[in-house]
């Protein structure tokens, strides 16, 4: 057997690939008005010729050289995401954009990718076996806290829980001693009010849609709406492909990126949208199974991250597509359009690979 | 490539990392679990009614409405068609709100009728509101030239009814409006989604009685919509089809002309050919524009019509119950000899009253009419001969023969809201007021008065049997079908020619005879037969001796004509009531000569 073939990871990237495949002809779909196609779809396509390379820079790249980048990077981050709130590029009210010449990026979604890194590091570096307590998290929590603030202030609430989420969710797989999980729970409640004092007008106003959606159908619960009327009109089989009117004559706003989960069950029904839910399950499954068999802790902890960054923007976008979850702004992995998200995953694609390709098994053989 | 010895190396099989893989996977497995319920329970369980709304977004549905049937009568005049008319229509998501005053000023709505026909708005679907579906020309214009700063805002035109003469026959031919909510529900219990909301349909008469026939089949035409309102193209589109038209039996010329005559008074007239059943004209003064309630009614023109004393809405040809008066007494003539307790021949004498028991029953004429035979009683209506046929006959054998010339039940013409009247019996009066017939009632019901109701259109039935030699005639105003000359005997009276000549006879001599009470009625060249009934209506005693001129209008009595003509062949048969007329030769015969005259020979007396 061709040792460089076998290196692959075929249970990743054969679901991969066929989500790539259902993804171009979603935001085809997506992005196709009366007038014809968008100009969105051609860049996206760029994108993804550009990703693919990337992917696989990573995946022969040994992931373990990231840990010593993993500070820089880190710091990297956090000096883009204050340069774009002090001069950024507004889109929706927002300064999440950073331009770079041709392209304009988003330094937050960089931001996802810098926490599991440096993460990764420090628990590498600083590993318990029984558990951390709250001393020991002081300098993890912070690494989560000042990106969080920072973006919270862009505003973009929705990839400030995800970094909060991504932190948390390591911290927790990184285990936590019982008392100290109690602790920071109960710190959470009680802040969380005050957040809400903090929050910005159209945040609330969004978080109250969601309680009640019916209550202003043309504002905020606007998107609410025509998003359960989308995916509720597909029914069993859908409406055909190209078909969807809720998207086509957009009645749903922001279809190729925030919705772009209901576009898919508009057009393909409760089976196109079970076969996606498979694909990305099947990602995850191998994404878990990868960190277990890692060669090493950074590893185990960096695949673990990168899985669990996937499986949470997952949920919490068709949560919020389907309802059960307020608008906070959240993508869906590889299917929304966005070229500096797309990249990132492919680039975190290409890391599970690498750390595939080096796990512990392989290497005694 | 490799950095051994720096990092911790781990065991993947090791029972914590076992057990922290298990945890994770089981809340990965919820998570997923939670998206494909939440997704199944909306694209499954509630995918019906998801589809359904997005169709209300993209799918705008322009009713056309159809055209009603016109309305001919029996020579072919128009009486009722449609005309084109405008509506304005919202579509509330482009709609802005502050510019309700500007739409009220146009229109002359109020704001808050035009906010509460835009609250019925669902929320989001695009598909326009029925804002005021009667614009005028001059408003269509406003409309228009004001539609840059009315964004939302549509003007769409329909058919609409329209009556060539509002007035003249509007308790026949009825009107249109706007479905009520109530009749929405029972209808669509049985028919669902024959009607909508906004829709119109016949209220009253021919327009009610005939509305499955009158309403046509709406068209739509369905076109595609984006977002924002746009239209994409026409995804469907369906021709309305026009209703039927239906000719009636009425003669446009004499109903015209009976309105004309009884357009000072209150009261009816109808006619009808005795030997068909077809109604020739049926007018009930006072009347209302069908034209005004077939479009908007302002309160001030509903007020009017409503709080009018002498109910303008009601159709007293068929609705109005009152006592016969003395056009009863050829029931009674029917049924004594018939029942054989009298011969025509037979004379009683007449002192002015009738006593039974220790009451006295008087006579119209004071000191009576002398020697009378059956003709004679007839032809000068003398009362003390018909107490005392009454009392012989009773009061249940007097029924017998109302009912059988159709008093007491509905002659089932094809109008809506027909009342029976009442034919008193002693088992009525034993249910309804729990007490026997005493045979003191009697003589009273002899009469026509007393218990007697009877609506104007039965007394004209019954007089038509007379005529036609004997044939219950069901009522009609619709030539119906229209190819075939249907057969409208309801029954047969069963009396025998010589009976029915005798009353025949007597009717004639009414009119004819020195002494009948009806001279007015008389016909140069033409033998009009009939019988006046003048009923009392309920006054107070202090009356009892006043001259009938002086007594207050609303205490006088109803003056009753009924007649048929020519004599021999009967073509044409009338009843005329006059409400508060006084006495029936005075005020009604001359109306039912004239009605007569005009609809066999043309002449129209000034």
């Amino acid at each position: 057997m061709n040792r460089k073939t076998s290196l692959l990871d075929y249970n990743l990237l054969v679901p991969f690939g066929l989500l790539m495949i259902v993804s171009v002809m979603n935001l085809y779909s997506a992005t196709k008005g009366i007038h014809g196609v968008s100009d969105a779809f051609y860049r996206q396509l760029i994108w993804f010729g550009l990703g693919i390379p990337v992917m696989f820079f990573f995946a022969y790249v040994d992931y373990r050289m990231l840990k010593k980048l993993s500070f820089a990077f880190y710091v990297l981050t956090l000096v883009l995401v204050v340069l774009t709130v002090i001069r950024g590029r507004s889109a929706y009210g927002a300064q999440r954009w950073f331009s770079l010449g041709i392209f304009s990026f988003q330094p937050s979604e960089l931001a996802k990718f810098s926490i599991l890194l440096i993460l990764a590091n420090y628990f590498d570096d600083h590993w318990l076996e029984h558990g951390f307590g709250l001393r020991q998290l002081l300098v993890p929590l912070t690494y989560i806290l000042i990106p969080f603030v920072l973006i919270l202030k862009q505003p973009d609430l929705g990839t400030a829980i995800i970094v909060a989420l991504i932190g948390i969710s390591i911290i927790l797989f990184s285990k936590i001693k019982i008392r100290t999980f109690f602790l920071l729970l109960t710190a959470l409640i009680v802040i969380m009010p005050v957040g809400w004092h903090f929050m910005k007008g159209y945040q609330k106003t969004r978080l109250l849609a969601f309680v009640d959606p019916y209550k202003d159908p043309l504002g905020s619960g606007y998107h609410l709406l025509q998003s359960r009327i989308a995916i509720g009109s597909g029914r069993l089989t859908g409406v055909g492909y190209l078909k969807g009117t809720q998207s086509h004559l957009n009645f749903l706003p922001e279809s190729h990126t925030d919705f772009i989960f209901s576009v898919l069950a508009e057009e393909w029904g409760f089976i196109g949208s079970m076969v996606v839910i498979a694909l990305f399950t099947f990602i995850f499954i191998e994404g878990f199974t990868i960190a277990r068999y890692a060669k090493d802790r950074f590893g185990v902890i960096l695949a673990f991250g990168i899985t669990a960054s996937l499986t949470l923007q997952f949920f919490i976008n068709i949560g919020m597509s389907t309802g059960i979850l307020p608008v906070v702004g959240i993508t869906l992995p590889f299917m929304s359009y966005g070229g500096t998200s797309l990249l990132l995953f492919m680039a975190e694609f290409g890391i599970l690979l690498s750390i595939h390709a080096r796990r512990s098994r392989f290497e005694e053989v | 490539m490799s950095y051994n010895g720096e990092f911790n190396a781990y065991d993947p099989e090791d029972l914590k990392t076992r057990r922290t893989y298990r945890i994770l996977f089981i809340m990965m497995a919820a998570l997923i679990s939670i998206i494909v319920i939440r997704l199944w329970y909306l694209q499954i369980y509630m995918g019906t009614q998801l589809e359904y709304y997005s169709q209300n977004n993209h799918l705008r549905r322009i009713d056309i409405i159809a055209p009603r049937g016109d309305i001919y009568d029996r020579n072919g005049v128009l009486l009722a068609s449609n005309n084109v008319s405008y509506s304005l229509y919202i579509t509330p998501p482009q709609f802005k709100d502050r510019e309700t005053k500007r739409l009220s000023d146009i229109t002359g709505m109020s704001v808050t009728d035009i906010s509460s026909r835009l609250s019925t708005w669902d929320g989001f679907s695009y598909t326009p509101i029925l804002v005021d579906p009667y614009l005028s020309w001059e408003q269509v214009s406003e409309v228009l030239a004001n539609k840059p700063f009315l964004p939302g805002i549509s003007v769409q035109w329909q058919t609409r009814r329209y009556y060539v003469n509002g007035k003249d026959m509007s308790h026949v031919l009825g009107y249109v409006r706007e479905i009520s909510g109530g009749e929405l529900a029972s209808i669509d219990g049985k028919r669902p989604g024959r009607y909508v909301s906004g829709d119109f349909i016949g209220k009253y008469g021919i327009e009610r009685a005939y509305e499955d026939e009158l309403r046509g089949r709406d068209g739509a035409i369905v076109k595609l919509v984006d977002a924002s309102g746009r239209e994409i193209r026409t995804y469907t589109s369906i021709n309305p089809v026009q209703g039927e038209s239906i000719s009636l039996t009425i003669d446009a010329g004499l109903q015209s002309y009976t309105a004309s005559l009884m357009k000072d008074y209150v009261g009816c007239a109808i006619a009808m050919d005795p030997s068909t059943g077809a109604v020739l004209a049926m007018v009930s003064v006072p009347s209302f524009d069908i034209n005004d309630f077939s479009s908007y009614l302002t309160p001030d023109q509903w007020m009017k019509v409503a709080s009018n004393p002498d109910h303008p809405m009601e159709n007293k040809c068929i609705q109005g119950t009152f006592a016969p008066g003395s056009t009863y007494k050829p029931v009674l003539a029917i049924a004594g000899l018939n029942e054989h307790v009298i011969t025509p021949e037979k004379t009683i004498h007449d002192p002015g009253f009738f006593v039974l028991g220790n009451r006295i029953y008087h006579d119209w004429k004071k000191g009576g009419h002398g020697t009378v035979d059956m003709h004679k009683a007839i032809v000068q209506s003398c009362d003390t001969y018909f107490y005392r046929l009454g009392t012989l006959l009773g009061v249940d054998t007097i029924a017998k023969y109302a009912n059988l010339l159709g008093f007491g039940k509905l002659t089932g013409i094809d109008l809506p809201s027909e009342k029976p009247g009442l034919v008193p019996t002693s088992a009525w009066k034993e249910q309804t007021f729990h007490e026997q017939w005493y045979p003191g009632d009697t003589p009273s019901i002899s009469i026509g008065q007393g218990y007697d109701l009877v609506t104007p259109l039965q007394l004209l039935v019954a007089y038509s049997a007379i005529a036609n030699g004997g044939s219950i005639m069901r009522p009609h105003v619709v030539l119906y079908p229209t190819a075939t000359t249907g057969d409208y005997t309801v029954s047969r009276l069963g009396i025998s020619k010589k009976i029915l000549d005798v009353v025949r006879a007597g009717l004639l001599g009414v009119v004819n005879e020195p002494g009948g009470t009806a001279p007015g009625a008389r016909i140069k060249g033409i033998l009009v037969a009939g019988k006046t009934g003048t009923a009392q209506v309920i006054r107070e005693s202090k009356f009892k001796d006043t001259p009938e001129s002086m007594i207050p209008v609303k205490y006088r009595d109803n003056a009753w004509f009924v007649a048929f003509a020519p004599y021999s062949a009967p073509r044409i048969a009338v009843v005329v009531l006059v409400e508060h007329g006084g006495h029936g030769g005075f005020a009604s015969s001359p109306i039912a000569r004239n009605m007569i005259d005009y609809y066999l020979r043309g002449v129209r007396p000034q």
